[in-house]
């Protein structure tokens, strides 16, 4: 039974975000001050964010956190992506080690918390939650 | 032991049917090469087209190992491709550089230009992360090719052999069937019976029937030729019977000669005529004609009689001597006709019993039946023959003599008529032998004579002869009962031709000279130019 009152709680997931997406209009992408990065284009994030590269541009190995409240609204606006397409992805590179998905987060806080205290960390806020003085701001989505 | 191509060349049916046959395999291998191109081309077509589905399959997967540079994802993918009976190799290229590599029967395979390569983007953007080369197994395709081909193979092989075969049939059947069965029956066909053909059933209006109807037309044809051939020759030969039979028995003798003269034929009259075997002349022994007359007068006659009548104009004709038993001279009328061919043909008689009629009748005619000299008719032509003589050569003369006996007519009429013929008959002696042969001595009538002197007017001679005579002549004559009698003669003389001219009056001139030598005494003689 609880299997199949999945994807009921989904949908009610989702409506329940796309109403705070809705609320805040932009996405930014934070690193740690002292990656060496102030700035990346959309594709370095994509490349870093889907496991293509391991390295910030700066060099350092990067670790990508994902925010899972805004999971969904980042990855459709990085790569127009729904979550589940996302989830096909990485369930195809399972076995093969190659790449491995971002540490999954569950508040801003905790975002905020890994990017500050790691020089290769990379992750997402919504711009309104954004500390400039703990994280640097290298790229913003803003809802097409 | 004949060889099946000799067949070929004899056999009507076996080259239709081998030369439709033949036809029809190249049709078929035509109709093949195209069907296996065509068959080729759709089968490579396909293959191009399972393998645009297959990396249609694999290409979100394979893009995510370009774009991750996942070789063991890659390897994967290539691995399940390649399994697959159509692809020979696959090459996955990440970047610059290959990221997994699969060979069917190990590496080495050539990208070659069939190959298949697909750009890869990358999952999430325009980027061109690497492409995927997929090698088609050409054998496969090959093996589908001949699979299908073979079916196409059975198939038109089939058919073709139905039309063939059907074709053959038909052209067996309505063609050369009849024909071979035309041909055969024609071949052993003994037309000069009036055998017939058959008409083959089924072929009564077509091409055939019409050949058919159209010998057996000609055989009607030649029947009544050989018929009527046959009866001519008949005709001829009874013919030719009758006139072997009339050329055998002919008294005439009848002869062929070619243009040189030589005798090719002749019948038995011809043989015995001239001393040849009866049965004609042999290939060893053909005289010529003219040949048959070497020795006689008219040898040359003869040959001069064939060269005219070889060079054309008609039938020729010729009395000839030929030389007869013990001495005597026989005569035959040769008559020459050109026939066809250069040939001659001839008939010869015997003539020499009517020749010698002719002669005696000739010597009758111009004799003094009394004297044995000329008579009147005689010395009439040997005149006009000196006459025609001195025309022709202007130095020629004669003179004529004419003399009238004296006291003739006492003796008539006192001793009777036969007294007074053998003093003519004396007399006439008398001038024969004084004169030459070449001369002629005539009685004119009565007692009148006349002499001929031939190429001479010399008066001394002809003085010297005239008294001879007449000396003789008045010498007594004894008659039959031992008297004797006298007479005398008054002489005439005329000249013809040279100095004397020619006046055709002689006889007249001469007749008046021996009046005068009458009135001027008798026993005496003048000439025509004397006063």
């Amino acid at each position: 039974m609880a299997v199949s009152l999945r994807p009921l709680l989904l949908l009610l997931v989702a409506v329940a975000l796309s109403a705070v997406s809705a609320a805040r209009a932009e996405i930014a992408v934070v690193v740690n001050p002292e990656s060496g990065v102030t700035e990346m284009t959309r594709d370095q994030v994509v490349n870093i964010y889907m496991g293509r590269y391991q390295g910030l541009p700066s060099g350092i190995t990067a670790f990508p956190v994902d925010l899972v409240p805004l999971r969904q609204d980042f990855y459709s606006r990085l790569v127009d992506r729904t979550l589940a397409e996302i989830n096909s992805y990485w369930a195809r590179l399972i076995f093969s080690g190659r790449a491995t998905p971002p540490r999954r987060l569950d508040d801003a806080t905790a975002v905020l918390e890994v990017v500050s205290n790691n020089r290769g960390a990379i992750g997402y806020l919504p711009s309104g939650a954004v500390d400039d003085s703990r994280v640097t701001v290298v790229l913003e989505l803003v809802d097409d | 032991m004949r060889s099946p191509l000799s067949y070929l060349r004899t056999n009507l049916a076996i080259r239709t049917a081998v030369v439709i046959l033949l036809l029809v395999v190249v049709v078929g291998l035509g109709f093949l090469a195209m069907a296996v191109q065509v068959i080729q081309a759709e089968e490579h077509r396909q293959q191009m087209a399972r393998l645009d589905g297959l990396l249609d399959t694999v290409q979100n997967t394979v893009s995510i190992a370009t774009y991750l540079e996942d070789r063991e994802l890659a390897e994967e993918v290539a691995g399940g491709l390649v399994r697959n009976p159509t692809v020979l190799a696959v090459e996955i290229r990440s970047g610059g550089h290959v990221i997994a590599e699969r060979h069917k029967g190990g590496p080495g395979t050539p990208i070659n230009g069939d190959t298949l390569v697909r750009e890869l983007h990358s999952p999430f953007g325009e980027e061109t992360v690497g492409r995927i080369a997929l090698v088609p197994d050409d054998s496969e395709i090959q093996s589908e090719v001949t699979r299908a081909t073979s079916y196409t193979i059975v198939f038109l092989a089939l058919l073709l052999t139905l039309i063939g075969g059907g074709i053959v049939a038909v052209v067996m059947r309505y063609v050369t069937h009849p024909i071979l069965r035309i041909s055969n029956r024609l071949h052993d066909l003994r037309a000069e019976t009036g055998e017939k053909l058959d008409l083959p059933r089924g072929s009564e209006t077509d091409e055939i029937g019409r050949l058919v109807n159209d010998v057996n037309g000609l055989i009607d044809h030649l029947v009544a030729i050989l018929h009527q051939e046959r009866e001519l020759r008949l005709e001829r030969e009874i013919a030719e019977r009758k006139f072997r039979t009339i050329f055998e028995s002919a008294e005439s003798g009848i002869f062929v000669v070619d243009e040189q003269g030589v005798l090719l034929s002749y019948n038995p009259a011809f043989g015995r005529l001239f001393g040849l075997p009866p049965s004609g002349p042999t290939e060893h022994a053909a005289p010529r004609f003219p040949v048959l007359f070497q020795g006689t007068p008219d040898a040359v006659a003869v040959a001069h009689l064939l060269e005219r009548c070889a060079e054309g104009g008609g039938p020729r004709s010729g009395d000839f001597r030929l030389p007869g038993e013990d001495g005597a001279t026989r005569w035959v009328h040769v008559v020459l006709n050109p026939v066809q061919g250069g040939y001659m043909q001839g008939v010869v008689n015997d003539i020499t019993q009517r020749k010698l009629s002719e002669e005696s009748a000739r010597e009758q005619a111009i004799t003094d039946t009394l004297t044995g000299l000329h008579n009147r008719l005689g010395f009439d032509r040997r005149l006009r023959e000196l006459m025609e003589r001195c025309r022709r050569e202007p130095a020629h003369r004669f003179s004529l003599v004419m003399l009238d006996l004296d006291k003739f007519k006492p003796i008539n009429d006192t001793r009777g008529h036969l007294a007074g013929d053998l003093v003519l008959k004396h007399v006439a002696g008398l001038l024969d032998a004084r004169v030459r042969d070449s001369d002629l001595v005539a009685r004119y009538g009565g007692d009148e004579f006349v002499i001929l002197l031939d190429g001479t007017t010399d008066r001394a001679a002809i003085v010297d002869i005239v008294e001879s005579l007449l000396r003789r002549i008045n010498e007594p004559i004894r008659i039959d009962d031992g008297d004797t009698v006298q007479v005398g003669a008054s002489f005439g003389i005329a000249f013809y031709g040279g100095d004397a001219g020619r006046r055709p009056d002689i006889v007249r001139r001469a007749d008046e000279a021996m009046y005068r030598a009458k009135v001027g005494g008798r026993n005496t003689y003048r000439f025509h130019d004397e006063v």
